[in-house]
């Protein structure tokens, strides 16, 4: 847990670069991902969440600071660019943006043509990929994207980059827009994805309830500089800091606020539902 | 007042395979209402809300306005005039480049005379708080102020009913905060009747009436209350469950007994405090 | 690869120096009229004339001479190139022949007049810079909406062609915020957009345009249902705006403006200069 497959030393970011109107919006930032966890970046908007995540697959370039991924500079000339963005993969917030080809099985195709997947494995890979994202290859292989539900495009964008084996997910933002149905499979399909196969997992979201469900470190990004990174408990605990970045609270810690304001004992610590659940039963049984 | 009578809609009629998206829905809801509405996606809420302001008309059955029939294309002005709509995406509903120009443009379209218009959106952007952001182009605000902006433009053409399909769906917890309180506040002036297509389970708590839809029909058409401690049938439909139920009925397993009526936290503190 | 925050339409820059103040009608006029009087001209005195208008006018709106040449940079190489062509292949009185070689001649005369048209688009890049930089995308649009709206008495469709601009304008940073997002995608799944000469890389770009028409005919579905919501059906009915009143600055600047060409004009005229 402790090896870090992604190290991010000073880095900073500006648009528009030599010109009048150029804005530095990462200032700095250094910080480590370990190999295998599930980090969350969480914070208001404009905070540079989206801006950070396109430095781990190389889209953005450090010009000053270094990204260091896998042991290998993104900085540096020699690097395969391609190999690292296999290795990489990331998942956009709106599905639509990601799928470009007219078929389920084109779209997942595209991806293992541009990495040079040998033509005899890619029918085999995508159905792979398809099955591992729970979706019935006999009936999805040749379905057009179009005729897809928002749930249904989700998944095949993921098959699209587990198809190309990679082993750090990148994820902006993946529960915006689902109905609860679609969140809870969707939560659940990455859980599965992290334990089956280990991939270290970066998410950013807005979604409070999300960052509780899955992540093992959160990172609260804000003005482009790192305010807080730590495991949720610690995180959470710190409330009104919280709030006063414009961020919300999970649900739960919350309800927990207000049952400790009405003189209900349970643990400030408490993030998740499970918790408060015991929580209350030692209080209630004490009673 | 609207009124649907055992309305029924199928889309593409004529061809190879008709997709029916409503089936039987009768339904009233009076004036100052605030009426909410949930289903899984594909259960025919959008559909529903679409006959409203006569975007759809009825396959079978009929929806009354005010006594309008929806159905006579020569009353498609009269229902979209008492009838406005908020969709989930706020950049696809802006139409011009200042914030200020696009509420306008609403009642523009009404032929409103002029300082009326000025009138009205002075109003609707107080209302919505968006002075500071009234000469702004739109692209430079973030989405939950968009979001705002929609809201003014449907407000300041004066309009008796609004239909919100989940208007906050696409925003950050911040965002859907903000703009969720900006139409609660429109609640409490009872002055607009609000119909509320969302997921979200602490939303439809702060409505007064709650319609669960499921493949095209009504299920439940009662007081969010009386829905809410009917956890089965909202787990069957794979909606989501509103944290004191839930908890609740986690703590009922474990052998307290916590009455399935209890849905505020102030409820759930006493019960909690009485055991 | 930073399309959308790296480009600001229009590039406006905030400012309230005398340039910004003008009523952007009145800036419209005014440009379109130098415009022309630029292509009048035909003597290298006329072009430093314009160039030392522009200069003052570069001061009066507090922008950067050198800032605004810096935007000629990527285009130079197409302007290198059509500059070349003009020479190679000039067609006129040849004059003086440098140099000759089957088909392709060059001339003193074909030099000058190449360098002369060169300068000429230079002037007219440089004052629409200028244009742009003190004028808001949607003040402009606003103008235009005024300018035009009178031809509506001869059955000009002038509201319905200004409603297609306003949406068009509105719509450009979306679409272009889409087409990066498009392309992030399609580079973090091994394309190489950001890679090859012009050629190659021109055909991968066309990849992109199927999901942007895709997306932006999904956007414009929406768009309608959402004016029609609104009660859109067209100009026929619609409220007006009120004209906002032009002030003295507006006249000063306008007079001055065409004074001073009218000047330069008769006094090159008089000295034989044009």
């Amino acid at each position: 847990m402790s090896k870090a497959i992604i190290k991010v030393e000073n880095l900073f970011h500006s648009y528009m670069q030599g010109t009048p109107f150029e804005k530095e919006v990462l200032h700095g930032l250094s910080f480590e991902v370990y190999h295998g966890e599930k980090l969350a970046i969480v914070g208001p908007t404009q905070s540079g969440k989206s801006t950070l995540l396109q430095y781990f697959n190389a889209i953005f370039i450090p010009k000053k600071g270094r990204v260091i991924v896998d042991e290998q500079d993104t900085k540096d000339s020699r690097l395969n660019l391609k190999e690292l963005r296999r290795k990489v993969a990331m998942l956009f917030q709106h599905p639509d943006s990601q799928l470009f080809k007219e078929t389920v099985a084109d779209d997942i195709a595209f991806g293992l043509k541009n990495m040079n997947f040998p033509e005899e494995v890619i029918e085999i890979t995508i159905k792979k990929a398809l099955a591992t994202v729970g979706l019935d290859s006999n009936e999805f292989f040749y379905r057009y994207i179009f005729s897809l539900s928002g749930g249904e495009k989700k998944k095949v964008a993921i098959a699209g980059i587990l198809a190309l084996n990679p082993e750090i997910l990148i994820l902006d933002d993946p529960t915006a827009g689902l109905d609860p149905k679609g969140r809870v499979d969707f939560l659940n399909s990455i859980k599965f994805l992290h334990d089956k196969l280990g991939l270290t997992t970066i998410f950013v979201s807005s979604n409070m309830n999300d960052v509780v469900e899955l992540a093992d470190r959160v990172m609260i990004l804000v003005d482009g500089k790192i305010e807080m990174i730590d495991i949720p408990e610690n995180i959470f605990i710190k409330r009104e800091k919280l709030l006063s970045y414009g961020l919300t609270l999970p649900s739960v810690v919350e309800l927990v606020d207000e049952l400790i304001k009405s003189g209900i004992n349970v643990d400030e610590k408490i993030i998740n539902i499970d918790q408060l659940e015991e929580s209350l039963i030692k209080i209630l049984n004490s009673s | 007042m609207i009124k649907i009578n055992d309305l029924y809609f199928t889309y593409y009629p004529e061809s190879e395979n008709p997709q029916k998206a409503l089936t039987a829905v009768s339904l009233s809801i009076k004036e100052g209402e605030f009426v909410s509405i949930i289903g899984q996606n594909g259960s025919g809420k959008t559909t529903l809300a679409k006959h409203l302001n006569a975007i759809l008309t009825p396959t079978k059955g009929s929806v009354l306005i005010d006594g309008i029939n929806t159905r006579n294309k020569e009353n498609l002005w009269d229902v979209r005039k008492k009838v406005g709509m908020v969709f989930q995406n706020p950049e696809n509903q802006i139409i011009c480049s200042t914030v200020r120009s696009d509420i306008s443009f609403g009642p523009e379209n009404l032929g409103i005379n002029r300082v009326e218009i000025e009138n009205r959106v002075d109003k609707s952007i107080e209302l919505m708080g968006l002075s500071k952001y009234q000469d702004y182009p739109p692209h430079m605000l973030s989405i939950g102020l968009k979001q705002k902006v929609t809201i003014a433009g449907v407000l300041a053409m004066g309009t008796k009913y609004i239909i919100f399909d989940e208007p906050t769906s696409m925003l950050d917890s911040l965002g859907k905060k903000e703009v969720f309180e900006v139409i609660l506040n429109l609640r409490k002036k009872r002055e607009v009747t609000i119909i509320y297509i969302t997921h979200l389970m602490e939303e439809v708590l702060k409505s007064d009436r709650t319609i669960v839809m499921s493949e095209g029909k009504i299920v439940l058409d009662d007081s969010p209350k009386k829905i809410f401690s009917k956890l089965k049938i909202l787990r069957s439909l794979s909606l989501d469950v509103p944290i004191i139920p839930d908890i609740s009925s986690r703590l009922n397993k474990r052998g307290i007994s916590i009455p399935s009526q209890i849905i505020t936290t102030q409820e759930f503190v006493n019960c909690l405090k009485q055991l | 690869m930073e399309l959308y925050k790296n480009t600001i339409f229009g590039f406006y820059r905030e400012g309230d120096s005398l340039i910004h103040k003008i009523d952007p009608r009145i800036k419209i006029i005014l440009l379109i009229v130098i415009i022309i009087f630029i292509s009048f001209i035909r003597t290298f005195s006329g072009i430093v004339f314009i160039g030392l208008f522009l200069l003052l006018i570069i001061k009066l709106s507090n922008s950067s001479f050198f800032y605004i040449l810096k935007g000629l940079k990527p285009v130079l190489p197409i302007i290198l190139l059509i500059l070349i062509f003009q020479i190679i292949f000039y067609i006129g009185e040849p004059g003086k022949i440098l140099f000759q070689w089957n088909f392709i001649k060059i001339s003193v005369l074909g030099i000058k007049v190449s360098c002369f048209m060169m300068l000429k688009a230079i002037l007219i890049y440089f004052i629409s810079s200028i244009f742009f930089l003190t004028t808001e995308m949607i003040s402009f649009t606003d103008a235009m909406e005024r300018l035009i709206l009178p031809l509506q008495k001869i059955k000009f469709p002038s509201h319905e062609i200004v409603m297609v601009g306003v949406i068009a304008f509105r719509f450009v940073p979306t679409l272009v915020e889409e087409l990066e997002r498009l392309m992030k995608a399609q580079i973090a799944r091994g394309a190489d957009l950001d890679r090859g000469n012009l050629i190659v890389r021109t055909i991968k770009l066309s990849g992109l345009l199927i999901p942007l028409f895709i997306s932006a005919y999904q956007r414009a579905e929406d768009l309608v249902l959402a004016m029609e919501s609104r009660c859109y059906r067209g100009g026929e009915g619609r409220t007006r705006r009120i004209a906002k009143k032009l002030t003295i600055l507006d006249f000063t600047s306008f007079i001055f403006t065409v004074l001073f060409f009218s000047l330069t004009f008769l006094t090159i005229r008089y000295f034989r200069l044009l």
